[in-house]
């Protein structure tokens, strides 16, 4: 099944809403296994993202406009002898619409009642 | 006990060390089918989050096998989703020139076996319809001529095909396609009657593709032209040889197939009609 133009899957609903949360934590940027860790102190599974889905779904984020990332500096990272990160920012106030409108169209339409449950059949 | 349990800790921490590397050849393996950026993304970002994930498991005092279990979770569960990616960047990849294609051995061979495949299998049956023939010539007195004469003259077109593949690719798939016919229909020995068919297949599209120019109607003149000239092959030494001075008749589809190709090469493909403004 397609999905509609726009609208987020359920993992990219959660990697915006964690990169909000660490923006407003004061944190403007994360890289993967961050956001991984983010996600799963949310989840009640509280297991990690598994790499494929992670990155495909960062991936899609950033061609959407949500994301933006650029490779640290190399040298940065070989100084605390680890592999260099890529770098993602959220955009948020785009983010923020986008979720918005997810919340929306995923919650559940009101059930009528009473008189206007007839107005229904 | 102390030593027993550091031996114990060490041995769980190489197992978290060889869980990790099997996720690194195993990303290794399937990024290189795509782009070179895209490869050097994807793998740099899962080395990364290895690393920070085994740094961070560390810190937190996690037990080193808990650490293996996850990230052989992770990578198992993301399989999906890396198969998925690999067929999405490879259709992109389709549009890109060719000099942004990842330089790696696995795409070189998927390049060459892609596009060479056919003509590789072109010269195995060159080779052993050359060999059947000349063994047959060999023998005394000859006793197979006319099954000589065919397998001499199909080993011929189909090596003059591969010897012209890379400098006359029409001519050359038009060779292959035209020796490919005996052994894909008339050769009883199934090896070589299932490479023939393959290879028929692949000169014919090879070549239909080639000639076509995008232009559905060339396309199929080109098959039809190909067919006149296997059926020509197939049915001469079917039926043809045996109706003596009639049934060389057979050669006028070969002949009729040769100026349909012809003619086609010659053709311009219509220009596209430009969209009204």
């Amino acid at each position: 099944m397609r999905r509609k133009p726009g609208a987020l899957l359920p993992l990219e609903a959660a990697i915006l809403d964690a990169a909000l949360q660490l923006q407003r934590a004061g944190e403007d940027s994360f890289h993967g296994f961050g956001i991984a860790r983010v996600i799963a102190d949310g989840d009640e599974t509280g297991g990690l993202t598994s790499h494929g889905t992670l990155y495909k779904a960062l991936g899609r984020l950033e061609t959407a406009g949500f994301l933006s990332s650029t490779w640290e500096d190399a040298d940065a990272a070989a100084a605390e002898g680890r592999p260099r990160r890529r770098l993602y920012r959220v955009d948020g106030a785009a983010a923020s619409v986008a979720l918005a409108v997810h919340r929306q169209s995923s919650s559940p339409a009101p059930q009528a009642s009473g008189r206007a449950a007839w107005g229904t059949l | 006990m102390t030593g027993q349990l550091t031996r114990e800790h060490i041995g769980r921490a190489e197992a978290t060390g060889l869980v990790a590397q099997l996720v690194r050849t195993w990303v290794d393996f399937y990024t290189g089918w795509v782009s070179a950026p895209a490869a050097e993304r994807r793998r740099d970002e899962i080395h990364s989050d290895l690393w920070e994930q085994q740094t961070f498991a560390r810190e937190m005092g996690v037990a080193p096998f808990a650490v293996a279990v996850s990230i052989a979770r992770r990578a198992a569960l993301g399989v999906p989703a890396d198969l998925l990616w690999v067929r999405t960047e490879r259709a992109a990849l389709r549009s890109l020139p060719a000099e942004q294609k990842a330089r790696t051995a696995m795409n070189s061979v998927t390049r060459f076996a892609a596009h060479w495949w056919w003509v590789l299998g072109a010269a195995v049956l060159s080779a052993i319809v050359l060999t059947m023939g000349m063994r047959q010539l060999l023998e005394p007195g000859m006793p197979y001529l006319e099954g000589t004469i065919q397998a001499l003259t199909v080993g011929s077109l189909l090596a003059a095909g591969v010897i012209l593949k890379a400098k006359m690719p029409r001519t050359a798939a038009a060779l292959i396609a035209v020796g490919a016919s005996s052994p894909a229909t008339l050769y009883w020995a199934p090896i070589v009657m299932a490479l023939g068919i393959l290879v028929l297949l692949g000169s014919t599209v090879d070549l239909v593709r080639r000639m076509a120019r995008n232009d559905v109607v060339l396309g199929a003149l080109t098959a039809v032209g190909v067919l006149a000239i296997d059926a020509t092959m197939v049915g001469y030494v079917w039926v043809g040889f045996d109706a003596g001075p009639v049934g060389l008749l057979w050669f006028a589809g070969a002949i009729a197939g040769a100026v349909m190709l012809y003619t086609v090469s010659r053709t311009r493909p219509p220009a596209p009609v430009a969209p009204a403004a």
